[in-house]
């Protein structure tokens, strides 16, 4: 199969994936009780009296019977279209758009300081001379993920900002400000890298060809570089993939406890005041980045590994 | 003659290449350390191939890390390793980088996991001489790798540069790790097990090979073997057991006149030199019509993306087994040998062609006639460490093919598991233990057990003794044809290894790339072979003509 060819077929799995993200959201999302628009004129002061309210409901479209709105989202969504939200009462995209870069920004370097932590870790376990403290780091992953997210955000804030007074808390810099949720975000992803990295070190080192390089006269420190580390990488780059989710779930989190904007906070807003169409818009975006992300993944393995290529027959 | 009094009735004045004195390896320590090697002496002259010689557990392999100081998880207690007079025992492992590669090389046992899956064959054979800092550029470098992947015998060198481990056969990855061990011209290369991964006519190649290069560059080499046949192209050989040099000296006259008990054990039980056939009680069918299985133009194709016709895995397959008889099937790997065996148990459909068992048809046989028709034909596997489940015990593991087939009372089956149990000699006490505490004979014995226990009529045996120790091997062999002339059991043999099947076999098929090449009684095949590639297949087996 030529890459072309690979890539229009793995296209059209994708197709599928978001179709299906957007059908299963839409119906987990009509079931919900209540609507947005109650949410938002009922109760206070400023109560609507209910035809009042089915007259918002039929500007919005949201008292038509499911089926006709379901097609009716699907067809606006196909063109790019989201809908309005209706506790902003402004296009989905232009919220989308105001808070889609803070959010990759968060997660991109969030992630990037999980890989540089995980890596670090079993950096210091494969060199480490104490066995001790080979033990102490390899025990350190499993305390990682058993972190909480939000509590972690808060001991953070309490050490760096209250007691430490090294970052400080009312209206940091733009780059200050991300150190906390940054830190915050990437101890719990390190995790699940790190401990398969460090057990796909220890696998590989007992791989025969390792000996064999050992007997060619390599160093250790040599036969790492050169032999063990790109074979220990394989399993990291798939479990990346995946890790994906859980860094978009800590983002969301992230955002709440350290009061940033973004994708994250919208998603936890839109939760609060059932604001369908932001949520069905957040579920679609998750669900495109995923895939892509999981393409890029795919399409990496071949360039690490020369038995994936496909062209590469036995002669 | 012991180890010691060979090593000083070594008359060669020059200084041995390698001199072991007194050497001791345990692994583990404290309390719950175990020594593996206990004491042992032995010498390498220069120019010279010394074998050691030993099952499993023998403690040669450790020998064999020792030496070259890559010993994973183990230490040498004591005891001296002289190379070229110097001692290397206790050698810090940045110093023993500096002699591993240029002055000690090492042949690997196996040729699919010993090279870098993702890295070029040129790179890692170019690596040596970056580790050890030749002053070679990129250019110099690679005409250095070409020079020896040609050396070595493989063709189109820059091709194979280029390619990558996946992309070699094992016998050209053999090759490539040969020339990676003699790429710096060592003093010493130390071959563990260079050609038990391989199949025979590979193996007599890559020995020869090893031979040739071990004269042009005025090396010695350390052959550890289990095989008492490759040893027997040493120059002396070393028998070792439970860790210690049973018995040492040159290698005519260990083979011919051995003075330890193991060592004639361990030559009585190499199928190689044995000389003595078993017994045949169906040697000459009893009548020529009682053919029990019989088999005529078998095909079996796969499709093959590119390919219409497919791969022919079996082409055109036919022979005759008579009741009672053993009929061996020979061949390398790809030759069709597993396709035909699955084909004749029912694992697989033949695209053509017909199997005859016990005067019935099987290859239409489908759904609960085909379950049936399992209880005449039985298999033993290979590999007797993966073939029982690990978490049933021997009983449940050997009474399960009655719980399949025999509506039977709980006592009954106990009588006849019990019973079969003793049969294949092993003691009543393995019934409540788990595989794991087994050794490898011993699953083997089960396994029988477990194929007998429905009393079929015909056995299929996959290369059912190629994973044991040579005197476990012959203890599993005894075992087979006392139970075949026992309960009449026609076998169906497939190996790689020819010696055991002249042992064992009264006829023989040999296939190769699906086809039968030559078919027969073994003396007649293995004697007087017609076809080439026959030739080549007796040829090899390692010793064959070297008188036991």
């Amino acid at each position: 199969m030529s890459l072309s060819k690979y890539l229009l077929s793995r296209l059209g799995q994708a197709l599928i994936v978001l179709w299906a993200a957007f059908t299963l959201s839409f119906l987990l999302l009509q079931m919900m009780p209540g609507d947005a628009v109650l949410i938002k004129y009922m109760g206070g002061d400023f109560a609507l009296t209910p035809e009042q309210l089915a007259n918002i409901r039929q500007i919005y479209g949201s008292d038509n019977p499911p089926l006709q709105r379901y097609l009716s989202a699907l067809t606006s969504t196909l063109t790019g279209d989201f809908g309005y939200s209706i506790d902003a009462g402004v296009r989905v995209t232009a919220l989308l758009a105001d808070n889609i870069l803070p959010t990759f920004r968060l997660a991109g370097l969030g992630f990037l300081a999980a890989v540089v932590l995980s890596f670090t870790l079993a950096f210091l376990s494969y060199f480490s001379p104490f066995s001790w403290l080979r033990r102490v780091i390899t025990m350190l992953p499993s305390l990682f993920v058993a972190i909480p997210v939000f509590w972690l955000g808060i001991m953070l804030i309490q050490m760096f900002s209250f007691r430490l007074r090294l970052v400080p808390v009312i209206n940091p810099g733009p780059w200050v400000g991300l150190i906390l949720p940054i830190a915050t975000l990437a101890v719990p992803i390190s995790a699940p890298i790190a401990q398969i990295l460090m057990r796909n070190i220890d696998d590989v080192m007992t791989r025969p060809f390792v000996a064999v390089a050992r007997a060619k006269g390599a160093s250790l420190n040599w036969v790492f570089w050169k032999h063990v580390l790109a074979n220990a990488l394989l399993p990291v780059l798939t479990i990346c993939g995946m890790l994906f989710g859980e860094l978009l779930a800590g983002a969301v989190v992230a955002e709440t406890v350290f009061g940033l904007n973004g994708i994250g906070r919208l998603t936890e807003a839109a939760v609060a005041t059932l604001d369908v169409a932001v949520l069905q818009a957040v579920v679609l975006l998750s669900a495109a980045t995923f895939v892509t992300i999981n393409l890029v993944v795919d399409l990496l393995y071949p360039l690490l590994d020369p038995r994936l290529r496909k062209n590469a027959k036995a002669v | 003659m012991t180890a010691q009094t060979y090593m000083n009735t070594d008359a060669d004045p020059a200084l041995p290449i390698l001199d072991i004195r007194d050497l001791s390896v345990s692994y583990g320590s404290g309390r719950t350390a175990k020594r593996a090697v206990h004491g042992i002496s032995f010498t390498v002259n220069r120019g010279e191939t010394l074998a050691i010689v030993g099952e499993s557990g023998s403690g040669k392999t450790t020998t064999a890390q020792s030496i070259i100081g890559l010993l994973s998880g183990g230490k040498v207690d004591g005891g001296q390793i002289m190379l070229n007079g110097t001692d290397i025992a206790k050698w810090s492992d940045r110093q023993l980088d500096g002699l591993r590669g240029s002055r000690i090389g090492l042949i690997p046992q196996d040729p699919g996991t010993s090279l870098n899956p993702i890295r070029t064959i040129g790179s890692q054979l170019g690596e040596t001489f970056r580790i050890h800092r030749y002053p070679l550029d990129k250019t110099g470098r690679k005409a250095k790798v070409l020079e020896l992947l040609a050396k070595v015998g493989l063709s189109s060198p820059e091709l194979r540069y280029d390619q990558y481990p996946h992309q070699l056969s094992g016998g050209m990855r053999q090759r490539v790790l040969i020339a990676m061990a003699i790429a710096l011209e060592p003093d010493l290369i130390i071959a563990d097990e260079p050609t038990s991964a391989l199949d025979v006519t590979v193996q007599k190649r890559i020995l020869d090979l090893i031979d040739v290069l071990k004269r042009e560059t005025s090396a010695s080499v350390l052959l550890i073997t289990h095989d008492l046949g490759v040893a027997a192209r040493a120059d002396s050989i070393v028998v070792m057991q439970g860790g210690r040099v049973v018995e040492a000296g040159a290698a005519a006259q260990i083979l011919g006149s051995p003075q330890n008990a193991y060592t004639s054990q361990l030559l009585a039980d190499a199928p190689s030199f044995s000389d003595t056939r078993r017994e045949h009680p169906a040697n000459v069918p009893s009548e020529p019509a009682d053919d029990i299985v019989v088999i005529e133009g078998l095909c079996k194709h796969f499709p093959l993306s590119g390919k219409p016709e497919g791969l022919r895995a079996v082409d055109d397959l036919s022979f005759r087994v008579a009741r009672g008889s053993t009929h061996a099937i020979v061949g390398e790997s790809g030759s069709g040998k597993t396709t035909t065996i699955r084909m004749v148990t029912g694992f697989e459909k033949p695209t053509s062609g017909r199997i005859s068992i016990s005067g019935r048809d099987i290859s239409d046989l489908a759904g609960e006639e085909l379950r049936q028709f399992r209880r005449t034909v039985q298999l033993v596997y290979q590999n007797p460490f993966s073939s029982l489940d690990p978490r049933q015990t021997i009983f449940r593991i050997v009474e399960e093919p009655l719980r399949n087939f025999e509506p039977l009372a709980a006592q009954e089956r106990d009588r006849r598991v019990r019973e079969m149990i003793a049969r294949v000699g092993l003691p009543t006490d393995v019934l409540h233990r788990h595989p794991a505490t087994l050794s490898g004979g011993q699953r083997q014995r089960v396994a029988i057990a477990r194929a007998l226990i429905l009393q079929p009529e015909v056995v299929v045996l996959d290369e059912a003794v190629s994973a044991l120790d040579v005197t476990v091997q012959a203890r599993i062999l005894a075992l087979l044809a006392e139970l075949q002339r026992e309960f009449g059991l026609t076998y169906i043999f497939v190996s790689h290894d020819l010696a055991v099947v002249r042992q064992i076999a009264d006829t023989v098929s040999v296939m190769q790339n699906g086809r039968e090449i030559e078919s027969g009684p073994v003396e007649t095949v293995f004697g007087n072979p017609r076809h080439d590639y026959t030739k080549e297949l007796v040829a090899s087996i390692p010793a064959f003509r070297k008188p036991g």
